[in-house]
């Protein structure tokens, strides 16, 4: 569980980039961070990440105040995938083995070739699994590194804008793996995303961003056309299709 | 590791004294004329010892230097440390008197290595604190940390350039000369000081070999993996330029080595580090023991500095390969 509490940050003390934010994402939760660029959505992962200490408020993980966290200790709650997949020089089974990393310490055990065997099943990643990742396309670098923070074990998985640079059969895939991460495998995922869509059709809950601030806190049920248009500043038409709701842009 | 074994049987061999082959045989095992047993033993089998020590040691800096500071051009010399130990070198020789050349019947020696050696490997450790306490307390990034000890390396540069300037011809020769990479210095006292940092650093970078596998992920990724980024860059950069500064203190300056080392090896063998540290460590030592033998050859009875022979051997191969490299690299 990750509490986001009152949390206020900024680079110099003159300009927040994120304001007083609360939020909370429960155990077996899909949330997402929802606003336009430069709202503060990859700045509250950060701090999540304790890549950035906030100017006020507390960033709780499993109630653990993650200022005290070490990195040692937070590899073992909370796994990232990135939004820019560097290619590594290493095979697909190589980098996905590094997610094991906070548990085998210095040199792989069985048990650490036994998850990587389970997760290239699970992820279908056994025909690439010998491939160089500066050879795979965008959308399997993308299954690569869910593979290797799924692997890492963790209760929580964050995710920076996993589908932004995909086509659409990859950001499909990469929904879909997503939602048995968190539907099937119980895990907790935050994630910050632009598709809107996607969002609907992924979260238990939506943190609706603007202005620096938390606008709203909704789901996919509840969210309104002038949600939206708050944030975004465009105007939309939210329709429900096979009790699905889809965002219709004017 | 077998053209390792055939370079150092033939090294045995091959010298400027005009030793016989035969003769060569007879002095390793200690039968025949006493000067070949000497030439083998106190001459050519410390030289050999010693490319192959100062190879490991420049390889595997390099190879560490280039993934901790995420940059394929990064090597041993980076921190400035190589010019750092030219200018402490110059300074014992210049200014403090450490090292009048002499010359015994062809053979030119510093008279007070020691003395200089020390003043080398001081001015490279002093540099190497200098740029990365900078990087730790101004929280630089790995790319800016590497531009600060070009910037440094330019700076003791041009303090060692005033400094040459008002020296006088013997002292100027004989700083000239010592910065001329050479491994006909080596000793088997001079051996034991670099081999035991190097052996040491080549267990610690092996062993940490996963977590430098981590760092190609980014440094979100590898933090996220338990890694703690500053320590980890620190150490692995002060081990690194530790094995530079001692090597250029013990042998003057052999260039290229630690760039092309982990640059070959990489698009050999790939980046998965408990592999490419040992094949790197491996490349240096057979291709400093191959440019050492060339040194000694190539002019028939004159040994040149391998420094030079490195790197006029080494930067054609080095833009080949930047012509050549894969997309991937780029």
């Amino acid at each position: 569980m990750i509490e986001f509490k009152n949390v206020t940050f900024s680079y110099d003390k003159k300009k927040n980039v994120i304001k007083d934010v609360t939020f909370t994402l429960n155990d077996g939760e899909c949330a997402i961070l929802l606003g336009p660029n430069g709202v503060g959505k990859t700045t509250i992962l950060r701090c999540i990440l304790g890549e950035l200490k906030p100017t006020s408020g507390t960033v709780l993980i499993n109630n653990k105040d993650n200022k005290g966290l070490k990195n040692k200790d937070l590899s073992k709650a909370i796994s990232f995938v990135p939004q820019n997949i560097n290619g590594t020089d290493l095979t697909v089974s190589e980098t996905i083995l590094l997610g094991r990393l906070p548990s085998f310490d210095l040199f792989p055990k069985r048990e650490d070739y036994i998850a990587l065997n389970d997760v290239l099943n699970e992820f279908s990643l056994n025909e690439i699994k010998d491939k160089n990742t500066f050879e795979i396309s965008g959308g399997e670098k993308q299954k690569v590194a869910i593979a290797r923070a799924y692997i890492q074990n963790t209760s929580t998985i964050i995710f920076d804008e996993p589908t932004s640079n995909l086509d659409i059969k990859a950001q499909v895939m990469i929904a879909s793996l997503i939602k048995k991460i968190t539907k099937e495998n119980k895990r907790s995922t935050l994630i910050s995303m632009h598709d809107i869509n996607l969002a609907l059709s992924l979260a238990d809950k939506l943190i609706l961003l603007k202005d620096e601030q938390i606008y709203k806190i909704t789901t996919p049920k509840e969210i309104t056309s002038e949600d939206l248009e708050t944030i975004y500043g465009i105007k939309t038409t939210i329709k429900e299709i096979d009790g699905r709701k889809v965002v219709i842009y004017e | 590791m077998a053209a390792l074994i055939i370079l150092f049987i033939a090294s045995i061999f091959i010298g400027t004294s005009g030793m016989s082959f035969l003769d060569g045989l007879k002095a390793l095992f200690r039968i025949g004329d006493e000067t070949n047993i000497i030439i083998i033993y106190n001459i050519r089998l410390p030289r050999i010892l010693a490319a192959i020590i100062a190879g490991i040691a420049l390889a595997i800096s390099g190879t560490i230097m280039q993934t901790v500071s995420n940059n394929d051009m990064a090597s041993p010399s980076t921190l400035g440390v190589s010019n750092a130990a030219v200018l402490g070198a110059n300074i014992a020789i210049i200014i403090l008197g450490g090292g009048i050349i002499s010359s015994h019947g062809g053979i030119v020696d510093i008279s007070n290595p020691y003395v200089v050696a020390i003043f080398a490997f001081g001015f490279a450790l002093l540099a190497t604190l200098l740029v990365l306490g900078l990087a730790h307390f101004k929280k630089f990034r790995p790319s800016t940390t590497i531009l600060i000890g070009v910037a440094m390396g330019t700076f003791f540069t041009g303090l060692t350039t005033i400094i040459q300037y008002f020296a006088n011809d013997t002292t100027l020769s004989s700083a000239i000369y010592w910065s001329f990479g050479d491994l006909g210095r080596a000793s088997y006292d001079t051996l034991l000081i670099l081999l035991i940092p190097t052996a040491l650093s080549l267990i610690f970078f092996v062993i940490f070999s996963y977590r430098y596998n981590a760092l190609l992920l980014g440094d979100d990724s590898a933090k996220t993996l338990g890694i703690n980024l500053k320590l980890f860059r620190f150490i692995s950069l002060l081990l690194a330029s530790m094995l530079c500064g001692l090597t250029v203190s013990l042998f003057g300056i052999i260039g290229f080595i630690g760039l092309l080392a982990p640059q070959i090896m990489k698009r050999l063998v790939g980046n998965d580090h408990k592999i490419l540290i040992i094949t790197s460590a491996l490349f240096g030592a057979v291709v400093l023991l191959l440019c050492d033998i060339l040194a000694k050859t190539i002019l028939g009875g004159l040994s040149l500095p391998v420094g030079a022979i490195t790197s006029i051997i080494g930067a054609p191969i080095f833009i080949v390969i930047l012509l050549t490299r894969g997309k991937k690299h780029d």
